[in-house]
């Protein structure tokens, strides 16, 4: 449901901040086509010159087809950096939101000792950024890396999902206690006195009655898994788009307008998601869910 | 169907004491009304009974069976809540469907029994819609039928009414009573609203601050009231209770002195302090003082119609009293009258302890 605006506010006022708003984006706006349009260009357009500019084609074939180089034969597997991508984000969101959403119920439901010292604590974690803890994230690796060259494989991926899921659960713990609070108590005790257990409680009533805030920790987890890069990079046996990208820029014959579309293919999920988002990234901003 | 018995039940909540040591037994198939000001402790009793808390200390038990430390799921009661706690993203058969779906019941067997009572509440035309589509008196029918669909052998209301708007609410009062005497069982019902009390229930239990004051039946409560609690609670307006002052032969009430009847002085057996109870009903305003009565000059302080009866505020000294009148009598404020009440009316309390004198 969705409320009209109380009509209070000015027609000039109104086009005022929508200039602002306007000018704000601008550069945004620029930045990102000036990278799709190079993606479908022979060079870079970066200077605005489109006088020796050919759009083509060519640089999409060249991404699916793996030739990065223009010269050399050298081949990647886009796709297999694509999927591992896609493992990597989809393994981060899920762990995320299952971890999330159990905690986050436990903490605004359950009474137990040490509840406030672990939400403390996942403020303070939240506080660190990922960077700053990878020495010692690296020597858990370490530790428990199988000397396996094929299970370490797969080891990685698990260490780098579960690693980076874990700088995004407080944030989502705190958000998902915020929304567990907000619903009332009634609720939940007819759940339990209609013969539920907690868990049934948790999965078939609270869950589907906070899913705006669901949704929206399962998309931010899935973004922060899909353009992570030093986690993906210290940790992972594979390359993701993101270090597929960065080590081609590294490279000395590297080819602009290919990598341009590589970006932007690294880019479509991120803006996808924003826009189809949107509406329920007000609702949650807004800490709302309709009872 | 089941008889209910809490046996010294006490609950704490950190330092704060809800409920101290109640006693109470409630017969199979009774309909009882817990009553009391908000945070009286009602509703947490209620919540013991169901299984959402668990007591401090004493013993619940059901047809004898000890269920203390049972879990709710285990109990096999029906609950509706104040706010009807319908789950929003259900639709109304699935909302009633809840519990038998957790008792993993086939298909056929919830489809029957989710109509029968669908039937009996007269909402089978809302099945397919989803709670918020509904008025707040259909929702409360919802959260009844879903109560009713598991066969619960007690059903607990926690001021089911108290959402619902005036009208609606003396309407769904007269079904629910209906209702429960039909199925006969065994309902425990939580208000604040001493009408509703007095319409509805076999007995009630009336509770003030953790502690149970009078259990009775409506008659007992409102004509016999064991406390000035509960005769300063129950009623519209609720009895006025004045205190008296006595050296023997003469009573001083807010300043005033008046004779002491002989009988009165036996009734409280020579205290020489207590308190004075009479409903507002049971008062007649008249220019002299008629013979058996208590009487005492007042004078018209207000006068408030309610269409068939008038409620008359008058005043002692500083003490307001009031006095409910026939609409056809005609009082002006200021005029200057006797309020009389007949002895066999007046309800006498020790003044310490607030307890009944005597009870006729």
């Amino acid at each position: 449901m969705s409320l009209s605006d109380v009509e209070v506010r000015s027609k000039a006022r109104q086009t005022f901040y929508s200039i602002i708003l306007i000018a704000l984006s601008v550069p945004v706006i620029m930045a990102f086509s000036v990278l799709v349009l190079s993606s479908f260009a022979n060079q870079m357009v970066t200077n605005f010159d489109f006088s020796k500019v050919k759009f083509t084609l060519r640089n999409w074939q060249l991404l699916f087809q793996g030739r990065i180089a223009i010269t050399g034969g050298l081949r990647e597997n886009t796709f297999l950096y694509l999927l591992n991508t896609a493992v990597v984000a989809f393994g981060v969101a899920i762990v995320t939101t299952l971890v999330g959403t159990l905690s986050g119920y436990a903490i605004s439901r359950i009474k137990f000792k040490g509840r406030k010292f672990i939400l403390l604590m996942m403020l303070m974690l939240h506080a660190l950024p990922g960077s700053i803890l990878i020495v010692g994230v690296y020597f858990l690796y370490r530790l428990w890396m199988p000397t396996n060259l094929n299970a370490l494989k797969y080891f990685s991926f698990f260490y780098v999902i579960v690693a980076r899921a874990a700088l995004e659960i407080p944030l989502s713990v705190w958000l998902m206690k915020g929304f567990f609070d907000l619903l009332p108590w009634e609720i939940e005790w007819s759940a339990l006195v209609d013969g539920a257990s907690r868990l049934k409680t948790w999965a078939k009533i609270m869950m589907p009655l906070i899913k705006p805030g669901v949704v929206a920790i399962l998309i931010f987890g899935f973004l922060a898994g899909w353009q992570d890069i030093i986690y993906v990079r210290t940790f992972l046996i594979d390359k993701t788009l993101a270090t597929f990208i960065e080590s081609n820029l590294e490279a000395e014959m590297a080819y602009m307008p290919l990598l341009a579309a590589a970006a932007t293919l690294y880019l479509l999920p991120t803006i996808f998601f924003y826009i189809s988002s949107q509406q329920l990234l007000f609702k949650v901003y807004a800490g709302g869910i309709r009872r | 169907m089941a008889s209910i018995v809490l046996e010294n039940i006490t609950k704490r909540f950190g330092k704060v004491t809800a409920l101290d040591g109640v006693n109470l037994q409630i017969d199979d198939g009774e309909f009882i009304v817990l009553l009391g000001p908000s945070g009286s402790g009602k509703t947490t009793l209620m919540y013991l009974i169901a299984g959402i808390y668990r007591p401090t200390s004493g013993r619940i038990l059901f047809d004898g069976k000890d269920v203390t430390n049972l879990s709710p799921k285990d109990r096999n009661v029906g609950l509706v809540f104040q706010n009807w706690a319908l789950y929003p993203h259900m639709k109304v058969f699935e909302n009633i469907a809840f519990p038998l779906t957790l008792k993993k019941m086939d298909k056929r067997t919830i489809q029957e029994r989710v109509h029968q009572v669908a039937s009996m509440l007269k909402i089978e035309a809302l099945l397919e819609r989803y709670p918020w589509q509904l008025s707040g008196g259909q929702q409360q029918r919802v959260a009844i039928a879903r109560a009713l669909v598991k066969q619960p052998q007690i059903l607990l209301f926690d001021e089911p009414l108290s959402n619902l708007d005036a009208l609606l609410r003396i309407g769904v009062r007269t079904e629910l009573k209906r209702l429960q005497k039909n199925l006969s069982i065994t309902s425990v019902y939580v208000t604040h609203d001493q009408a509703e009390a007095l319409a509805i229930a076999d007995r009630i239990a009336v509770i003030n601050n953790g502690k149970l004051i009078q259990v009775g039946t409506p008659e007992e409560i409102y004509y016999q009231p064991k406390h000035t609690f509960v005769a300063g609670f129950v009623g519209n307006p609720p009895a006025n209770l004045l205190t008296v002052e006595s050296d023997g032969t003469r009573l001083t009430i807010d300043g005033k002195s008046l004779e002491a009847p002989i009988e009165l002085l036996h009734r409280i057996s020579n205290k020489r302090r207590f308190v004075l109870g009479f409903r507002p009903e049971k008062g007649v305003l008249l220019d002299h003082i008629t013979e058996n009565t208590v009487g005492i000059e007042v004078q018209i302080y207000e006068v408030e119609s309610m269409g068939r009866e008038q409620i008359v505020t008058v005043s002692i000294e500083q003490t307001m009293v009031k006095v409910l009148r026939p609409s056809e009598e005609k009082f002006h404020v200021g005029q200057k009258l006797f309020l009389c009440v007949e002895m066999k009316d007046l309800m006498l309390f020790d003044f310490d302890t607030n307890e009944a004198l005597d009870l006729h």
